[in-house]
């Protein structure tokens, strides 16, 4: 009996050190380009991330629920372009995959000559089909002089309480299986199409 | 409530343990190679090419998946795994590999990392990871064989994952066609100099990475961008809405961006840009190197970032030689223009009379610019190139900074002394350094909201990108003894009212005072040595960031013993 104990005991230990095993390594993911991109004074002395050339165009929005999204519920968002160069129009395309409905009866909108600065607002209505965190897919096209520059934007949703890592280890393990071992460093293996000769 | 016998409790522990370590085991890898058996035969030697296939763009700069085109894989490693990895190698310039194994090894397999590695002279550490699988390396491998007693070939693809209208299968391609653009970038840097060490640099790309602020190990990296603070690069990969493993142009202006700050120096800010933006020039110079050398590693001066089926592709040609919209010293376009027209062999009209190659641009890159005591920009950069060059060559690049699409009156020293292009704003633009001397004062140095972007909003406040001309001005100062100094910046007018006072040597922050105390900001220098040349930036945290103060603010900046 006294070894059944120590056995339980022992066996339970090694469940939480493997578990902490395991969320150790999860732990370990880069997060500097996040905690680099703040829009405060450091900014005066350190560089910031450096990004690749844009349309010069701005989106905003604002959501009307704050609290956690239900399946089923409607959410309206209030999104704002504006440009910081006069152009003769701007055009939003937007989309959305299965899982959030878009309820507008257009999928874009014109809005018509721009000074800089001037703030176009398109209201989107959506209702989320399941939980997850899903994205509202946005492109934005100026046309100066004719010519026409875009930038694609999205606005994440979390719907429910599902965690967002459970989602995305769903939709990752497409690209291929993730292997330790027989290496110390993580790999993701994809299928080679190989020809023998 | 039951007890479980002991027994059964036992399993149930046991169970719990195991279903707890395959469940590790299936999210961060099991045994590659499980089943295979070292042979015990006289070594054969299994050969290839490793290719993936490339997506080409159209001439809109859409990308253009009906000519894909199956490419060689340079430099990257490839490895024979029984269980372990038994023999491994890099692919040359061709794509082909060698390797050898023990003959009748059973169920061996080969696997091609999207890595590019060498040690000694040069040495190279490029690397494809996933930043939402905890930075795993990808690969791809081929299928269990036996070595058997012969020789054998086996080519190795990576496939677009392309299916038609979307990405049907797994994008295995994409890893190996961003290394592909790392290597025309890389070997364009050896070509210039044969003895680099290239510090290791991570790429993390994912199909889940997305343009919005976020958590970057979930795929929300903002826009696909270099991090100076961690040295990687993030591109982006959702194919809903951008992806930029085929843009080359774009991997490669975030790999000048990584080889501006390890090789060269880069006192950029970063943030949003765009190409009719007036920027603050340590922006606009390091924005303009990267799409500038993104064409000279391409040898291809049209910028092409395809943006997905949503979208415009952005498009512009880098030697267009057409006018920069607002162009000048502060413009990405016009230094890119600039640094393109300094490399390429063809010569337009009047203007482009000039051919250097990107030796001499490399060599200025790694000695004059790096050592500047200015800060980083168009001046430095045209000063050093400038030193010790024959007459006809100097005459040539003062000809082409005052182009139509650069429209800088000329270049006297890496401080901009007597330029005169302001954008149109005087006073508050130039001169883009203000000397001054201990125990004086420089009246009334200003700085301006007017080129400024909102990038974010928070608690009923914009927030604007602090990147633009003007945000900051500077002042040179060289000090006559070596001594601590106190310098003060007090508002004298405009709405802002949050001084903020930086302190730079060599483009390095050697001091600063950030305070929120109001009007006036003091910051106590330490020792600064007699002679050498110092850079004080002034700056209104209003003013740059927000909308608390819109308009111009000016400040009386002091320098006292």
């Amino acid at each position: 009996m006294n070894y059944f104990k120590f056995f339980i005991k022992y066996s339970i230990g090694i469940l939480f050190i493997v578990l902490a095993a395991c969320n150790a390594e999860n732990a370990e993911v880069n997060s500097s380009a996040a905690n680099n991109k703040q829009t405060d004074k450091t900014l005066a002395k350190q560089p910031h991330y450096i990004g690749k050339p844009h349309a010069p165009i701005v989106m905003r929005y604002k959501a009307s629920v704050k609290n956690t999204i239900t399946v089923g519920q409607q959410i309206s968002y209030k999104i704002y372009f504006s440009t910081s160069i006069n152009a003769s129009d701007l055009q939003v395309r937007y989309t959305t995959k299965a899982d959030l409905l878009i309820q507008n009866p257009s999928m874009s909108i014109a809005f018509g000559e721009q000074v800089k600065g001037k703030k176009n607002l398109l209201e989107l209505n959506i209702i989320p089909q399941q939980d997850g965190l899903f994205y509202i897919y946005l492109s934005a096209t100026l046309d100066i002089n004719g010519q026409k520059q875009s930038r694609n934007f999205v606005i994440p949703v979390q719907v429910g309480e599902q965690l967002i890592e459970k989602t995305l280890l769903k939709k990752s393990s497409s690209q291929g299986e993730v292997k330790q071992k027989p290496e110390p460093a993580r790999i993701i293996s994809m299928p080679a199409i190989e020809t023998t000769r | 409530m039951q007890l479980l016998p002991p027994r059964v409790f036992l399993s149930v522990i046991f169970i719990l343990l195991l279903q707890t370590l395959a469940a590790c085991s299936s999210g961060s890898g099991g045994s590659a190679g499980g089943d295979c058996k070292l042979g015990s035969s006289a070594n054969v030697i299994v050969d290839g090419t490793v290719t993936f296939d490339l997506v080409p763009h159209n001439s809109s700069g859409a990308l253009d998946h009906v000519n894909t085109a199956e490419t060689s894989s340079k430099g990257v490693t490839v490895e024979a795994v029984c269980n372990t990895v038994i023999a491994s190698t890099s692919t040359d310039a061709n794509g082909d590999y060698s390797l050898q194994i023990p003959g009748e090894t059973s169920n061996v397999f080969i696997r091609v990392k999207a890595e590019m590695k060498t040690t000694g002279t040069p040495a190279w550490d490029f690397t494809v990871v996933d930043n939402t699988q905890a930075q795993a390396l990808y690969s791809m491998s081929g299928a269990k064989f036996n070595s058997g007693t012969q020789d054998s070939t086996r080519d190795l693809r990576a496939a677009s994952g392309w299916t038609g209208a979307s990405y049907g299968n797994a994008r295995v391609a994409a890893p190996f066609a961003i290394l592909n653009s790392v290597y025309a970038a890389s070997q364009k840097v050896l070509a210039a100099d044969a003895t680099v060490i290239f510090p290791p640099l991570k790429i993390n790309w994912s199909t889940n990475n997305v343009p919005v602020d976020g958590n970057v190990n979930i795929g929300q990296i903002s826009t696909s961008f270099y991090s100076p603070s961690s040295a990687e690069i993030f591109l982006l990969g959702d194919e809903a809405v951008d992806t930029d493993e085929y843009d080359e142009h774009v991997v490669i202006h975030e790999w000048a961006h990584y080889f501006e700050d390890k090789f060269s120096r880069t006192d950029s800010l970063g943030g949003l840009h765009s190409g009719g933006d007036r920027l603050d020039m340590r922006v606009a110079f390091g924005e303009g190197f990267g799409n500038a050398f993104s064409a000279i590693a391409t040898d291809n001066p049209v910028y092409s970032d395809s943006l997905s089926p949503l979208g415009m592709p952005l498009q512009f040609n880098i030697d267009s030689n057409n006018s920069c919209i607002n162009s000048g010293w502060f413009s990405e376009c016009s230094v890119h223009t600039i640094l393109y027209d300094l490399y390429d062999s063809a010569d337009e009209g009047s203007v482009d009379v000039i051919s250097l190659g990107f030796a001499p641009i490399y060599s200025v890159l790694v000695n004059g610019q790096k050592n500047t005591v200015a800060l980083t920009s168009i001046f430095s950069f045209i000063t050093e190139l400038r030193k010790n060059k024959a007459a006809n060559i100097q005459a040539a690049i003062n000809n082409l900074v005052a182009g139509p699409f650069a429209t800088i009156n000329g270049i006297a020293d890496e401080f901009g002394t007597g330029e005169t292009n302001s954008a149109g704003k005087g006073s508050d633009v130039i001169p883009i350094y203000t000397g001054i001397t201990a125990d004086s004062t420089a009246n009334s140095l200003c700085v301006i909201s007017d080129f400024r972007e909102i990038i974010s909003t928070a608690n009923g406040t914009e927030y604007f990108n602090g990147n633009r001309l003007s945000s900051y001005r500077f002042l040179e100062f060289v000090p006559p003894l070596t001594k601590n100094y106190t310098i003060t910046a007090t508002k004298v007018s405009g709405a802002g009212n949050d001084p903020d006072i930086v302190l730079f040597q060599r483009g390095s922050a050697i001091a600063s005072a950030l305070s929120t105390q109001s009007n006036t900001e003091n910051l106590s220098t330490g020792v600064l040595n007699a002679g050498a040349t110092y850079i004080i930036q002034i700056n209104d945290a209003g003013v740059t960031f927000s909308t608390s103060a819109v308009g111009k603010t000016c400040f009386n900046v002091t320098v006292s013993n």
